[in-house]
């Protein structure tokens, strides 16, 4: 017997030869149906599952997981939004307990980081607001939202890069949407961010669930997120001066990396970081970079924001630099201008 | 109304509509209900009010959001008893 799951309509449509019925989350009977009715089933749902050789029980524990991973979706989406100031407290809150319980699911939590980081916020996105709703004790949520927090830049970064492969590469708009599902969905999106913003070499061997038919994509995809990285790395002569880029590595943050612990307060860290941040942004807006400066600038305040949430959590383990990814830059830039 | 006309006597009252506008068979083919299409856009604004027949599978906050976006539009939330 074959069957189609979607988390989102809450259905499972099994059918063999002619013979079709359907279970509706969260359990119950199977209803006999036609395969006609497939599209008032799962009317605009485009989470389909495919199994084939499939028992019921099959079916049904799929179905229980695509539900857990679409619900969890949809919440931690109410959690960030911030349309019109976003959700009331009391939903956001409940939004916060129910995320982490999720969480525990490693099926979930995988699914989640593999979608979120497949697409930079929007503009109604709040994530400044969600932390308010999200105690010290939701460790798992917490934690989930600083990565995404941090990867903002790359995330983008990535998806522009993904936005400049030619149509023509995958052969129509349609495939292209379609290899993009299956990407985003294989972690893909999310694998490439987190390279890019670790500073390491990214290369073709990089993704681990990567679909093997669409292999020819990645190295198209690599060479445009280079390229990205060149557009936004032309640097003037000022870079030519290795010590002037050293420079720009502000004496605040190995102050502050040397310095602060159980003897330095949580305001003295503040200061101390937005010394060091306004210094880099000016050092980058004189070099000509102000867009440069800005993605930088961001970067060091979600810095600055992990510093601060890991520093209500562990005190001790508290490292200060700038994040790898942007190094990257400044090490690539330098690297453009010596040719 | 041709369809339904033996069924709305004076008596009826307004909550005894949706019943006659749709019920469920044992089967598809047996559903009893009556079709509208509507050409052009449907949003929450077009609604007045909600009625959930039975508790959809979520989680309290999805019902909370639910709740909280009827609530935005002016949308009265009734749960059947």
């Amino acid at each position: 017997m074959k069957a189609i799951v979607s988390g989102r309509a809450g259905i499972a449509f099994l059918f063999k030869g002619e013979d079709a019925f359907y279970i509706r989350y969260p359990g119950g009977a199977a209803v006999p149906c036609h395969m006609e009715d497939f599209s008032f089933l799962f009317g605009d749902a485009r989470d389909l599952q495919f199994l084939e050789d499939a028992a019921v029980s099959d079916a049904e524990a799929l179905l229980r997981g695509e539900v857990a991973k679409a619900q969890a979706l949809q919440i931690i989406l109410i959690l960030l939004d911030g349309t019109d100031g976003g959700y009331p407290a009391q939903v956001r809150s409940s939004a916060a307990a129910d995320l982490e319980k999720s969480l525990t699911d490693v099926e979930v939590e995988e699914y989640l980081s593999r979608v979120l980081f497949a697409q930079p916020l929007s503009q109604d996105g709040d994530l400044d607001g969600a932390f308010a709703y999200v105690p010290l004790t939701l460790l798992r949520l917490r934690t989930l939202l600083v990565d995404l927090c941090l990867h903002q830049t790359y995330i983008a970064s990535v998806c522009r890069a993904w936005e400049a492969i030619p149509t023509a590469t995958f052969g129509s708009l349609r495939e292209r949407a379609l290899a993009k599902a299956r990407i985003v969905l294989s972690g893909g999106f999310r694998d490439l961010a987190r390279a890019w913003a670790s500073g390491s070499e990214i290369d073709s061997s990089l993704p681990q669930n990567w679909p093997h038919d669409l292999s020819s994509l990645l190295g198209a995809w690599i060479s445009a997120l280079r390229l990205d990285l060149e557009n936004d790395a032309r640097w003037p002569a000022v870079l030519e001066d290795s010590e002037g880029l050293e420079a720009a590595k502000p004496r605040h943050i190995s102050f502050v990396a040397e310095n602060f612990g159980d003897r330095e307060g949580p305001q003295d860290l503040d200061v101390e970081i937005s010394k060091a941040s306004a210094q880099l942004r000016s050092f980058l807006e004189q070099a000509g970079r102000p867009g440069m400066a800005f993605a930088i600038s961001r970067s060091f305040q979600m810095q600055r924001t992990l510093q601060k949430r890991q520093a209500e959590i562990v005190r001790p383990q508290l490292s200060f630099d700038l994040p790898p990814g942007a190094w990257a830059l400044l090490r690539k830039a330098k690297e453009l201008v010596h040719g | 109304m041709a369809k339904l006309a033996d069924e709305i006597e004076a008596s009826s009252a307004e909550d005894d509509f949706p019943e006659l506008l749709l019920r469920c068979g044992a089967v598809p083919e047996k559903d009893q209900f009556v079709e509208v299409h509507i050409w052009g856009p449907l949003s929450v604004y077009c609604l007045e009010s909600v009625l959930l027949l039975e508790m959809p599978p979520w989680t309290r906050t999805l019902l909370l959001a639910f709740a909280s976006d009827l609530a935005r539009a002016d949308v009265k939330l009734r749960i059947s008893s």
